[in-house]
């Protein structure tokens, strides 16, 4: 059995990132990532809203529809905040850096 | 992702509130002989199939894409199929229904098979809310390794 050493150079290649190609990569920044996270909950709480509004209107017969979308709109809202949560201790914690 | 088990077992409701619905009026016309057709109540019957959504519209990882392909997202109801049955005759010569020889047509419907069918609907309906309060459960819990 032959085995081949790892040749310098051509079959691994290391390609460092550059700084250039990182901002190409993700043109959207942080904040807009944000914003569609936070306007994806507010579509579902809209929509749970509307939901429990035609129920109350008796133009929806099925309870758990209404049901089930609040709870999807309370489990993205909980998530939301863990990640805010999550962003703001990081923050801090770069606040609190010794210069 | 735990939304999709959740539209998942809110179609297994959606098809075991229509399988009461059916119940309901088949136990409420159980002793009905006049309907538009002419001849008494037939009893009805939903049939269920399953559900297939394109699973590429969803953002799945690609190396469970294959596999998934296959899977149902959920039950629909097909149709609502009469029974072909025969009607029970009864001797009731007084009924206003009632043919030449004193024998009303009742409708095909047995009482006890549909309170059987009520107790088996809301028990599906029973074990497809357990299945959304789990899915919600662990969804909690993921949020919760944040914490």
């Amino acid at each position: 059995m032959v085995t081949e050493g790892v040749q310098s150079g051509d079959s691994i290649s290391y390609n460092p990132l550059k700084k250039q190609d990182m901002m190409n990569k993700s043109s959207k920044n942080f904040s807009g990532y944000l914003t569609e996270a936070l306007n994806a909950v507010n579509s579902r709480q809209v929509e749970a809203d509307e939901l429990m509004r035609d129920f109350a209107l008796g133009q929806n017969q099925n309870l758990h529809d209404v049901i089930l979308a609040a709870e999807k709109a309370d489990l993205s809202l909980q998530f939301t905040l863990q990640m805010r949560n999550k962003i703001v201790d990081a923050y801090q914690e770069i606040m609190r850096m010794q210069i | 992702m735990f939304y999709d088990v959740m539209d998942t077992a809110g179609s297994g409701l959606t098809a075991q509130r229509l399988r009461m619905d059916i119940i309901s009026s088949n136990i409420a016309n159980a002793e009905t002989t006049r309907t538009d057709e002419g001849e008494p109540y037939r009893r009805q019957k939903p049939v269920f199939a399953v559900k297939n959504t394109n699973l590429k519209d969803f953002s799945l990882p690609s190396a469970f894409s294959e596999s998934l392909d296959n899977i149902s997202k959920g039950v629909r109801v097909a149709e609502i199929r009469r029974d072909p049955g025969p009607f029970d005759l009864v001797y009731e010569p007084g009924h206003p229904d009632a043919d030449e020889e004193g024998y009303v047509r009742m409708p095909n419907v047995e009482i006890v098979n549909e309170m059987v069918d009520m107790i088996s609907a809301s028990r599906s309906y029973e074990a497809n809310v357990s299945v959304i309060e789990n899915s919600k459960q662990l969804a909690r819990q993921v949020i919760n390794i944040g914490r």
